[in-house]
């Protein structure tokens, strides 16, 4: 055990949101009642915030390493074997920082945050509320671990005690039937998904020797091209992706999604939602692209791809008929997810008929650039559009699209932000989501694969319908009994959503730094740094 | 190489029978116990692999990093099926029967 003082402060988002999980949870026996409950959401708050400014502070840490030249992932043993008994570089358990990491932990713990704020008012009925906040911790803690995780081990850990948490989130409101049997569902898919991840990583420990990601894809490299071992490794393959999969929500495998997150508490669905299934597309862009190289395997791009295309598709087909404002989201979601990975497999082709490596190079981590602010693009707005399901349903206590005829003229503000929120998914281009959009198929053209983009264009195209339609249904047309009913949302629900939306426009008027830093993060992942 | 008593690959079988088991298990059956029984046999399929592979690690020793996985596996699963017995035991409570096609909820 060696952990330094400086080591510490690389830790910290983990610390303080682990440790906060604990704090909170001690803290949540001892606080009862409804002003126990406020001061548990408000510490939480609180927590969120202090682990928002450490991550920003590892964020300068290291891009100043990185613009220096010296490593692009810090390297930290947080724990080893004694020196002389085992191979530390080979087999120790690491946490490894890179600009990637800290990106996507920013985009993890900045709505975590804000969900927190949220759910002080959100939640007011509920009771159990001294366990809530501790799993909402843990959830943003171990998604900050799984995305810092250096080697196989340690992705596994935060990835099961994210998942675990996660489940108990979805079904919090444990007296209903919805949330329990969309719990039921959530977790016997998933866990049978981390089950495959488990059983396809043993294959590659087997071939390679080490749990150390960066390791096993250099001992990859160095088996032997075109020997038994492609096999195993592409069976691996098709492990990691179904088992990856379901947790991202790609297409056949997302029959979950759709239940579970209307089932959930309305943060938590924001939560899911923006950035839980991230971490599922995130793990395949960091595993695939560190184990297997495209000139090896030359499909693997294009089979992720197909799922991709095949997700928006059915993403966009299942959201046009549904009454349920929170299901539609949740559709939306999946055909989201569909571009997300659709700009990560372009970066995983092979694009050998382009010739020149260096453009080979521009054109993947263009799209993973894409895609990777496409991550943010979708956790600003989706996560606001659930928030503001979540107001309407506090408000009017139904999430039926017919109900809700007209609420936008009782509640304006909420309006005013749900209608920024759908056009920017829509793609209409002062906002976030058409800077995202617009990267992934520029990358798709350049990469040459026309009739994947036009299949992409056309998607986003077509879901510009039902999101026009949840803005006709909610603003324009004669408001319903029950609608007329709604009260204006409280502040602390609208000032969430609000500074969400700020950022919507803010960085869509001036996406360049954030562009920026995905783009760091898309040579960091490629190691083009 | 140590020279094994018996075979790798009969260990490498036996986990993915195992684990085939988990799978059919999962796929066919209605009753929701089965269902985390079935879950256990995955992830004893996936251990069984991890154990094998650590034992024929190069070098003359036991790879303890993969051996300290597999207990932390081991764990973890029993957190998580606890996680699932908690949902059944909800679920049990609401339907009064546990036959995963008796909770329609959802089906819209």
């Amino acid at each position: 055990m060696s952990v330094g003082l400086l080591e510490w402060i690389y830790l910290l988002p983990l610390v303080l949101t682990l440790g906060g999980a604990l704090i909170v949870g001690l803290l949540g026996k001892v606080l009862k009642g409804r002003r126990g409950d406020i001061a548990v959401g408000i510490v939480t708050a609180v927590f969120m915030l202090l682990a928002l400014f450490s991550v920003v502070n590892l964020f300068y840490i290291v891009m100043a390493v990185d613009s220096l030249g010296v490593a692009q992932w810090l390297p930290l043993d947080i724990w080893y074997w004694p020196p002389g008994a085992f191979d530390v570089a080979t087999g120790a358990a690491l946490i490894k920082i890179d600009i990637l990491a800290v990106y996507l932990s920013v985009v993890f713990i900045f709505l975590g945050l804000f969900v927190a704020i949220y759910s002080i008012k959100y939640m007011e009925h509920d009771d159990g509320m001294g366990l809530f906040y501790p799993l909402l911790l843990t959830l943003v803690g171990s998604m900050v671990g799984v995305v810092i995780a250096g080697d196989f081990l340690t992705l596994f850990i935060f990835w099961e005690s994210m998942s675990v948490s996660s489940y108990a989130l979805v079904a919090f409101r444990k007296e209903k039937t919805e949330p329990v049997e969309a719990g039921l569902k959530y977790f016997l898919l998933s866990a049978f998904g981390s089950t495959l991840i488990l059983f396809s990583m043993s294959y590659l420990y087997g071939l390679t020797g080490t749990l150390n990601l960066a390791q096993i894809g250099i001992n990859l490299a160095l088996l032997p091209a075109g020997g038994n071992w492609m096999n195993i490794a592409t069976i691996t393959m098709m492990g990691l992706i179904i088992g990856f999969g379901i947790k991202a929500a790609i297409a056949p495998l997302c029959t979950w999604l759709p239940d579970a997150h209307p089932a959930a508490p309305s943060g938590i669905s924001a939560m899911l939602s923006g950035v839980v299934i991230m971490t599922g597309a995130y793990a395949i862009l960091r595993l695939f692209t560190l184990f297997f190289s495209p000139t090896v395997f030359p499909l693997y791009g294009y089979i992720i791809s197909w799922f991709a295309l095949f997700t928006m598709i059915y993403g966009n087909l299942m959201a046009l008929t549904q009454k349920d404002i929170k299901r539609l989201l949740a559709y939306s979601t999946i055909t989201n997810v569909g571009y997300i990975i659709f700009g990560f497999a372009v970066g995983m082709m092979p694009l050998a008929h382009i010739g020149n490596v260096l453009v080979i190079n521009q054109i993947r981590y263009l799209s993973i650039t894409g895609s990777l602010f496409h991550i943010t693009a979708h956790m600003l707005s989706k996560g606001m559009l659930f928030l503001c399901a979540g107001v309407f349903l506090h408000e009017v206590g139904t999430r039926d699209l017919d109900k809700l005829r007209g609420i936008g003229r009782k509640m304006p503000i909420t309006m005013v932000c749900f209608a920024i929120g759908a056009l920017s998914l829509a793609g209409v281009p002062p906002l976030i989501g058409f800077f995202s959009k617009f990267f992934i198929i520029w990358g798709s053209v350049l990469a040459g694969w026309y009739l994947a983009t036009a299949i992409l264009v056309l998607s986003s195209a077509f879901s510009v319908v039902y999101y026009l339609r949840m803005i006709q249904i909610l603003i324009f047309s004669n408001p319903s009994p029950e609608a007329l009913k709604a009260k204006r949302a409280s502040p602390v629900m609208l000032f969430s959503i609000v500074v969400l939306t700020i950022f919507i426009v803010g960085i869509g008027l001036f996406p360049e730094f954030f562009l920026r830093v995905a783009e760091l993060a898309a040579k960091a992942v490629l190691g083009l740094l | 190489m140590i020279p094994y008593l018996v075979p790798l690959e009969y260990f490498l079988l036996t986990a993915v029978f195992l684990y085939a088991i988990g799978f059919y298990i999962m796929a066919t059956k209605r009753n929701m116990i089965k269902f985390i029984i079935g879950l256990e046999l995955l992830l004893d399929g996936a251990h069984l692999n991890f154990v094998t592979f650590a034992a024929a690690w190069p070098g003359f020793v036991v790879d303890p990093l993969a051996q300290s996985l597999v207990i932390i596996s081991i764990c973890i699963g029993g957190g998580v099926i606890a996680v699932g017995l908690a949902f059944i035991i909800r679920a049990y409570n609401l339907r009064g029967s546990l036959d995963i096609r008796k909770l329609n909820e959802l089906r819209h």
